[in-house]
């Protein structure tokens, strides 16, 4: 079958095009001054550098980590128990359960952030003025990509050789030992795929800030949508330039401690 | 074993099931506040979530309301050609990657990686910005044309995420077997990796549908000339007086209709099962 | 499960193939950019109906994102309604046509203006000159305009009577009101410096607390409007939500643009069977705005985007318009056009008989700055167009509050 190889080549220019070239063009932008992609009167400037230092920005990139941080772990706490205890359950038609996880995310999920928004404004719940906090936005975020957390654990669960699980049990080892000694640990590639598609979505977003938050909340998604709609497309370019960065040495980061543990245990 | 007290089982029991109704309402409230709406007389009136009396017009503005209609149309018409594309060149991708040499497949695997650890508003923007270059030479680029690659573009991965795996684990043998019996290289391919392959690719494109017709922050950037999608609509119109409650009615249907088809099928494989037991 | 699949699939495959058919279907289209909920879509309908072709809006929420997307966005648009400052800047850039405008209705360019309501004129003469002084009158066709103004909550009693004594500067004083009284802000960055300035007894085209009008804000000026957003803390900053916030009762006041009050009357008399629980009050120092029809250079369809304009500007058709959306007409001709109506004893919501109706005659007594937005103001400015520095600090105005 090594004579497939030709496949991959389209595939490999199309990266390429859309990858590697808009970085590049972005990258060109934050060196540049001009009208969007008008080019007739643009300069090089590096006035879109000397914006980063105004503390609105750090605020919203930390504003954003510490709302995806909250998000991921209320995921963690509340996706990994569902997981497992769908998984371990005796029920026959599990199935039937995970259909029952799936569908809410048949509804669209731009509707279904508006419902909560009109939820939170009826009378009996505007008096917590939830409208505009970050907890509110937590919260609307954790229930909106919970499914993303919970599916990674679920199926890790289900692979996951039981036999193990029993003879730790048939050791006399006690339920709650067993657990933090063999099921967690091999459960944890679920575990963080889940972070990792929660995390991302959550500190990237500006559907859920823009409308829960009430321009309140102001996240980096929000500032780059904002600094893109006044045509700024240098400073934009910049900011989205650096939020790949944080958001990919998060990823790597995380990775690598993930890795770093598992190698430990393996020697 | 120790005897378990009989109590304490049935509370760990009652702890379970109530955490996982409390972990399902939280996610169930937004879909009940839909279909309540979708047949609320007043779903958008000043009062949120007033109850105005029951209705079924907002069923009927489904295909009445033009900037509604159009919006779904328009999601659907990117969704099923973007998952079209998708599945086709994510199959013939993988196959590809599948062959590479070690080192080639890694650098490759990385660059899939990227649209999946990018996020969505940059992913949007590079691809508006790509596209920006070429407006000057086709004025009208964005639309259909700009969001059908941005979705294609971000729904491959997943595709080849689900099929390389499967493609990895396919027996070689079986091509070499087809070659020898006089099948020539594409053939073979045809008659028997790719039909060892069909859950991985149904998964895939159901995958790949699933995140397109949700899809909000891509699309927000690359709409333009008219052509939008249903998450866009819903974010432009939900302030404002126009917006249609039929939004509401189109949702709350997707859910009937998957609801019923899924009732349907498990109501089949039941009596299936159930029949196959007797001729046991 | 995968016959599931397959049966999904294949019916979505016939629905796409439907859909690409309808969507297809070719015909002549006008692409208008707009702000949410201000044009009359029967009029909109109409339209299509006569010239045979099909009328595309976008909308966008800030004249900065129409200046973003006429100059670099995803769509060659025919006709836009971009705010005044916004109107300015897109001339000076070159960005605007000159506008055919039906010549055997309105005889000559410059007399344009004259169609147009005489205090409104008055602005354009001053705000709306180029470079030598001189007046581009068809470039652009006013479409509504209004003052900035305050909607506010008659369910609170001291609210109305210290906004109306102290105008914008209530909107920076919480001490003025009781403490859990709560304020809504645009969250358009500009408007928001301006109210500030507005609110401090400053022209709100100015950079510093001098007067002179540079470049760029100064520092001074910032900072201090960062620290007045930070000391007051709005209760929501939005745009469309804001009016509905107020009428609904999660608001106590907010500031917006006059238009926007009469839009939320109509929804409340519309919807619901509750009595008016609001108002509204242009101040006294305030500013001017209006929205003109513009054809940017980017068009696709000279013709069609004249003939729109054309056919809002017909007294008959604006007139239509003006009772759907709400926002003060700025043609001389359907001022007289509401007088008459009301002499007819017309009416505004409702017909006779009904328990909840309100004559039109009624209507105007009540509301005079309907068809006359400035008649209580005493100083009344309009914004002037600012260069990117300038909106840049404005943004970083309102980021701080992140």
């Amino acid at each position: 079958m090594k004579r497939f190889k030709a496949l991959a080549i389209p595939y490999f220019v199309w990266l390429v095009f859309l990858v590697v070239l808009p970085l590049i063009v972005m990258l060109i932008l934050t060196f540049m001054a001009s009208n969007g992609m008008d080019f007739s009167s643009a300069e090089a400037s590096l006035d879109a550098y000397s914006r980063l230092s105004d503390p609105s920005i750090l605020k919203a990139i930390w504003n954003s980590l510490v709302v995806a941080f909250y998000t991921v772990v209320i995921c963690v706490l509340l996706g990994y128990p569902t997981a497992y205890f769908i998984s371990f359950s005796n029920l026959k038609n599990k199935m039937l359960f995970l259909l029952l996880l799936i569908l809410p995310m048949w509804s669209n999920s731009m509707l279904r952030i508006v419902s909560w928004l009109r939820l939170f404004s009826t009378d009996a719940l505007s008096a917590l003025n939830l409208i505009g906090t970050n907890p509110a936005v937590i919260f609307v975020t954790v229930t909106t990509y919970l499914p993303f957390m919970i599916f990674p654990i679920y199926t890790v669960l289900e692979k996951m050789d039981r036999s193990l699980i029993e003879a730790s049990k048939d050791l006399g080892v006690p339920a709650w030992k067993t657990f933090l000694k063999v099921t967690l640990p091999l459960s944890m590639s679920g575990v963080t795929s889940g972070i990792i598609m929660v995390f991302l979505p959550a500190a990237t977003g500006f559907a859920i800030s823009q409308t829960i938050g009430q321009g309140k909340v102001r996240l980096i998604g929000n500032l780059i949508q904002s600094v893109f709609e006044k045509n700024n497309y240098n400073f934009g370019s910049l900011l989205s330039i650096l939020l790949s960065i944080i958001i990919i040495a998060i990823v790597v980061l995380f990775e690598f401690v993930q890795h770093g543990k598992k190698e430990r245990k393996e020697k | 074993m120790i005897e378990e007290h009989p109590w304490k089982h049935i509370l760990a029991n009652v702890f379970k099931v109530f955490f996982v109704c409390l972990v399902l309402s939280s996610m169930y409230i937004p879909v009940f506040i839909i279909i309540y709406q979708s047949f609320n007389s007043t779903a958008n009136s000043i009062t949120p979530l007033a109850w105005g009396g029951f209705t079924l017009d907002n069923f009927k503005e489904i295909f009445t309301n033009r900037q509604l209609y159009t919006s779904i149309l328009d999601s659907l018409l990117v969704s099923f050609w973007a998952t079209f594309i998708a599945t086709i060149v994510g199959l013939f991708s993988s196959i590809g990657i599948n062959a590479l040499s070690r080192k080639a497949r890694k650098a490759m695997d990385f660059l899939n990686e990227i649209p999946m650890l990018n996020s969505e508003i940059v992913t949007g923007i590079s691809i508006m910005i790509i596209f920006s270059l070429l407006k000057p030479l086709f004025a009208d680029v964005f639309g259909f044309t700009t969001m059908l690659v941005a979705h294609v573009f971000f729904t491959i991965p997943y595709v080849i995420m689900m099929i390389l795996p499967k493609l990895e684990q396919t027996d070689e043998s079986l091509y070499e077997a087809a070659r020898d019996l006089g099948c020539g290289p594409f053939k073979a391919l045809m008659k028997v990796i790719i039909p060892s392959l069909s859950t991985a690719i149904l998964t895939g494109a159901l995958i790949a549908f699933t995140l397109s017709i949700d899809d909000f922050v891509i699309s927000f950037y690359t709409q333009g000339n008219g052509f939008s999608n249903f998450s866009n609509y819903v974010y432009s119109a939900y302030t404002k007086k126009n917006f249609s409650a039929g939004s509401y009615a189109f949702n709350a249907l997707l859910t009937f209709v998957t609801l019923a088809i899924v009732f349907f099928f498990s109501m089949r494989s039941n009596r299936k099962a159930k029949k196959g037991a007797i001729k046991k | 499960m995968k016959k599931v699949l397959i049966i999904s699939l294949s019916f979505l495959v016939c629905f796409t193939i439907f859909a690409s058919i309808v969507i297809s279907t070719p015909s002549t289209t006008l692409y208008l950019l707009n702000w949410g909920e201000y044009i009359d879509h029967e009029l909109v309908a109409q339209f299509e109906e006569e010239y045979h072709c099909q009328v595309i809006e976008e909308c966008v929420t800030s004249s900065e994102a129409m200046y973003q997307k006429i100059t670099a966005g995803s769509t060659s648009y025919d006709v836009a309604i971009p705010g005044d400052y916004t109107v300015h800047q897109l001339y000076d850039e070159g960005y605007l046509v000159n506008m055919a405008i039906d010549d055997t209705r309105y005889e000559n360019l410059n007399n344009y203006k004259d169609i147009f309501s005489t205090q409104l004129s008055d602005l354009m003469a001053t705000y709306m000159v180029n470079e030598e002084g001189k007046e581009f009158n068809s470039y652009f066709m006013p479409y509504f305009w209004g003052a900035y103004s305050m909607i506010y909550t008659t369910d609170k009693e001291d609210v109305g009577s210290t906004l109306k004594s102290n105008g914008f500067k209530g909107l920076y004083d919480r001490s003025l009101f009781s403490s859990d009284v709560k304020i809504g802000m645009y969250d358009t960055a500009r408007w928001i410096v301006a109210s500030y300035l507005m609110a401090n007894d400053y022209d709100p085209n100015i950079t510093s607390y001098d007067g002179s009008k540079e470049d760029d804000l100064s520092t001074e000026i910032k900072n201090d409007a960062i620290e007045a957003l930070q000391r007051v803390k709005f209760n929501e900053f939005g745009n469309d939500s804001l009016k509905r916030d107020v009428a609904n009762g999660t608001l106590d006041f907010c500031f917006t643009q006059l238009g926007d009050f009469f839009d939320a009357l109509y929804l409340v008399y519309d919807e619901s069977e509750d009595d008016i629980n609001f108002d509204v009050i242009v101040p006294e120092t305030t500013s001017a705005f209006f929205d003109s029809m513009i054809i940017p250079k980017t068009y696709q369809n000279y013709d069609l985007a004249n003939a729109f304009i054309n056919f809002m500007l017909d007294p008959t058709h604006a007139y239509q318009n003006a009772t759907a959306i709400g926002y003060s007409p700025t043609l001389k001709s359907v001022v007289s056009l509401y007088e008459e109506a009301a002499e007819n004893g017309e009416y505004y919501y409702g017909e006779e008989g009904q328990d909840r109706s309100l004559t039109l005659k009624d209507f105007l007594a009540q509301y005079p700055m309907y068809l006359n937005p400035l008649a209580n103001s005493k100083t009344v400015y309009m914004f002037e167009p600012k260069s990117n520095q300038y909106l840049t600090t404005c943004e970083t105005v309102l980021n701080s509050l992140a």
